[in-house]
């Protein structure tokens, strides 16, 4: 760290690097980012607010992508290797961030800096190598149309060095794919909200790092108390014995009898051919062996291979329950080895799979529905379950090859707006960004988070595992005995906007501080919001409790909120499509529930302090938070008509609301 | 379990994740007599699988909240544990899972 940063557990100085002249900075972290923001997700909000724009293009040299740490990353607490990307998204065109593990955020801060801010736009391609205090821009030509596997392995070869980490984009993220994620070191992904898109928009392939410093620690004896009681919790509790043997592909099988598995584009919520797809099938047939990011007591991370059949060679690395879905039910595959094998394409070419596999179902559905004649499915059979059309698909979009791959890597939302005809009812979006494998009927907590979430749909922002299948003495231990039974019942509504607020507020404080919401400090939270401060506190030396704590979380996220009303969005866009709130759903324990966002979300507002009409945060709200003068900002970008000109340029299709359109 | 082994009805049990690790299987039909509840059930298979299914559910001994049950496809909470099962009934049995992909 720096000698003149008043707290340990930071570097002390952060770069901004401008691509437009090549110059490289290294500056001081303003100490009062760390104190207002605490790091990572916190401060990359801050510099969107205050540098970039609304009417930005995010694909354009005004856009700014922030990769950064919190203040815990690289330090002794469980899994503290969590590192922020932050930009407008290209998807979405609004508040854009995305989170990863792995082993890039340490060694990033341990080179000396907290984090970089990218802005302007390369000449030509290039990529940022640190070393310590060495920081160069390299060429990148010839790197440029090499997939993430290979871009990181020559990076290491040509500067000599198997331990440098890496933050790299495939030839998705090159040819702006709007959904294009980066690879943090070996098969990792900062996979939503397109944030590979942005780098290869700024002609910056990858950013490659190498630190060999020391990071002080405020309080040694305290932390080290902390953390070891953190990690021995974690290890003694039940719970992550099956989060380490499976991973998140555990939840596959769970999900089915809930109802909350989407299958067929969100038609349905269970899938019968779950079993083929489940966790249990993919360890007992595929798993190669576990893996775990830096300093991970669970060790959630897989390597998986196929071993015969059309597939056979193939290796693939974190296949997530959201990518078995997405490239499994909800285009109703049950192929396993075929998922297996669009994981490692997505990792290798750098997309989201989540995004890249709703889009294809979209497809699928459009031909199903007749609003995608023959004529424009550039020969490809869309029929459901052809695994096939969705590998191929796959490649299209990332190359943007034909008319379909070019039109769906622009993102289901986009496509539907530009599609026309009716196609935006088929569209599973919030706000531009595609539902994950998180269906909100099953699930009351869950459909309130995808409106909510200032990054558009998303289960991770306010993550409301609690209600997710019902965990009484953690939700006891949690938030205390006044708000059972309905706080786990997943389909009550009652104390669920609490929940939700809850999860967004402590989220924004984990995603800043460094550490993981798999990792104890969400789904049972042997860390939360008492000992996140004790953590911070004796890392930092920053005096800290879990009030002080709780106004920090809360002032990050009215931020993002203000941030995206500059966009023109109101609560017209808090809203599910017609497919949760209409249509009743017809799996598992979820049989004829709809997500009751009518209840929630006026609940949600007032727990705000947010306007029921405006969705504004009021003044007293912004001011209790030290924002003042955000609301002023708002309401002239309102009144002005430059968030209208803004919204009208953000290429989505408003998802249809409306009644029930077809039955199934 | 009040009735008479002979009125005895068959309920199939599917374990998941760690549980049919545990089990040593992942499916099972099990007899027991009519008006069985599902918490005697459940009671049930905690004593007759491996040592290791009790330590994963029983905490001074009670079943924890860490199990989540499935009636035919339904959650099973509150009372619907002192139910009586009947035949044929399928009960999906997970450890605690929750979240999604990071």
């Amino acid at each position: 760290m720096t000698a003149s940063f008043p707290y340990a557990g930071y570097a002390g100085q952060y770069l901004r690097v401008n691509l437009s002249t090549g110059q490289i900075q290294a500056l001081p972290l303003p100490v009062e980012w760390a104190e207002d923001y605490l790091g990572g997700n916190g401060i990359g909000t801050k510099i969107l607010w205050d540098e970039v724009p609304p009417e930005a293009d995010p694909l354009g040299p005004s856009n700014k992508l922030i990769v950064a740490t919190g203040p815990l990353c690289g330090g002794l607490m469980p899994n503290a290797s969590r590192l922020e990307f932050i930009a407008k998204s290209p998807l979405t065109g609004i508040y854009g961030d995305s989170n990863v593990g792995g082993h890039f955020g340490p060694e990033l801060k341990l080179a000396g800096y907290d984090l970089i801010v990218f802005e302007g736009q390369s000449p030509k391609p290039v990529y940022l190598l640190i070393r310590n205090e060495k920081v160069e821009l390299r060429d990148a030509a010839h790197l440029w149309g090499q997939g993430g596997y290979d871009t990181e392995k020559l990076i290491q070869q040509e500067n000599r060095d198997p331990d440098i980490k890496t933050a790299v984009i495939g030839q998705a993220g090159e040819n702006r794919v709007r959904f294009a994620s980066v690879m943090v070191s070996w098969s990792r992904h900062a996979a939503r909200a397109g944030m590979g898109a942005v780098m290869g928009a700024k002609n910056l392939k990858a950013v490659a790092v190498r630190g060999t410093r020391s990071l002080r620690i405020a309080d040694p004896e305290k932390h080290r108390d902390i953390s070891f009681r953190m990690h021995s919790q974690i290890r003694k509790n039940e719970f992550f014995v099956g989060v380490h043997r499976f991973g998140t592909s555990g939840l596959v099988s769970l999900m089915h009898p809930m109802g909350r598995f989407p299958t067929k584009n969100f038609q349905y919520g269970s899938f019968e051919g779950f079993e083929e797809i489940s966790g249990e099938t993919l360890r007992e047939e595929h798993l190669v062996r576990d893996i775990s990011c830096f300093n991970c007591p669970v060790g959630c991370d897989k390597v998986y291979s196929v071993a015969a059949g059309e597939f056979a060679g193939n290796l693939a690395g974190s296949v997530e329950y959201e990518t078995l879905d997405s490239l499994g039910a909800s285009v109703l595959n049950r192929n396993l080895p075929s998922v297996l094998k669009g994981n490692t394409l997505c990792d290798d070419w750098g997309m989201d799979t989540i995004s890249a596999g709703r889009a294809i179902s979209f497809a699928m559905e459009l031909a199903e529905k007749g609003l995608l004649p023959e004529a424009e499915r550039d020969g490809l059979d869309l029929s459901w379950g052809n695994y096939n059309t969705m590998l191929e698909l796959l490649r299209r979009m990332t190359f943007r090859e034909g008319r379909l791959g070019n039109l769906l890597a622009e993102g289901a939302a986009r496509a539907a707006k530009i599609i026309g005809r009716g196609a935006d009812r088929y569209a599973m979006h919030v706000k531009g960004q595609d539902i994950p494998a998180q269906d909100g009927r099953a699930q009351q907590s869950m459909g309130l988070a995808h409106v909510t979430s200032t990054r558009g749909a998303d289960h991770l922002k306010a993550f409301p595992t609690i209600d997710e299948t019902g965990y009484p003495s953690e939700a006891v231990r949690r938030y205390g005995e006044q708000y059972m039974p309905e706080l786990v019942d997943p389909l009550a509504t009652r104390h669920k906007a609490m929940l939700v607020k809850d999860g967004e507020d402590y989220g924004a404080i984990v995603d800043s501080c460094g550490n993981c919401k798999s990792g104890g400090t969400f789904v049972m939270a042997e860390v939360y919001w008492q000992e996140q401060a004790e953590a911070i506190e004796t890392m930092t030396g920053m005096p800290m409790d879990a009030a002080k704590l709780r106004v920090i979380g809360e002032r990050i996220y009215n931020l993002q909120r203000c941030y995206n009303l500059l966009h023109g969005l109101s609560p017209a866009d808090d809203v599910l499509p017609w497919r949760f709130t209409a249509m009743p759903s017809p799996s598992g324990n979820a049989t004829g529930s709809v997500c009751r966002l009518d209840i929630m979300l006026p609940q949600y507002y007032a727990l705000r302090g947010w306007d029921a009409e405006t969705g504004y945060p009021s003044e007293a709200t912004l001011a209790r938070l030290g924002l003042g003068g955000a609301l002023e900002r708002v309401q002239v970008a309102v009144t002005s008509g430059a968030a209208a000109a803004v919204y009208a340029g953000l290429g989505w299709a408003a998802p249809y609301t409306g009644p029930v359109i077809d039955e199934l | 379990m009040t009735a008479s082994a002979g009125d005895a009805l068959t309920v199939r049990v599917r374990y998941f994740n760690v549980l049919a690790n545990y089990a040593g299987t992942k499916r099972a039909e099990v007899k027991v007599p009519a008006g069985t509840t599902v918490r005697e059930l459940l009671a049930h298979l905690t004593d007759t699988n491996p040592e290791a299914f009790r330590r994963a559910l029983v905490r001074d001994g009670a079943l924890t909240s860490y199990l989540r049950v499935f009636r035919n496809d339904k959650l099973v909470a509150g009372e619907a544990f002192d139910a009586a099962v009947a035949g044929g009934d399928e009960f999906m049995l997970f450890p605690a899972i929750a979240g999604g992909a990071l």
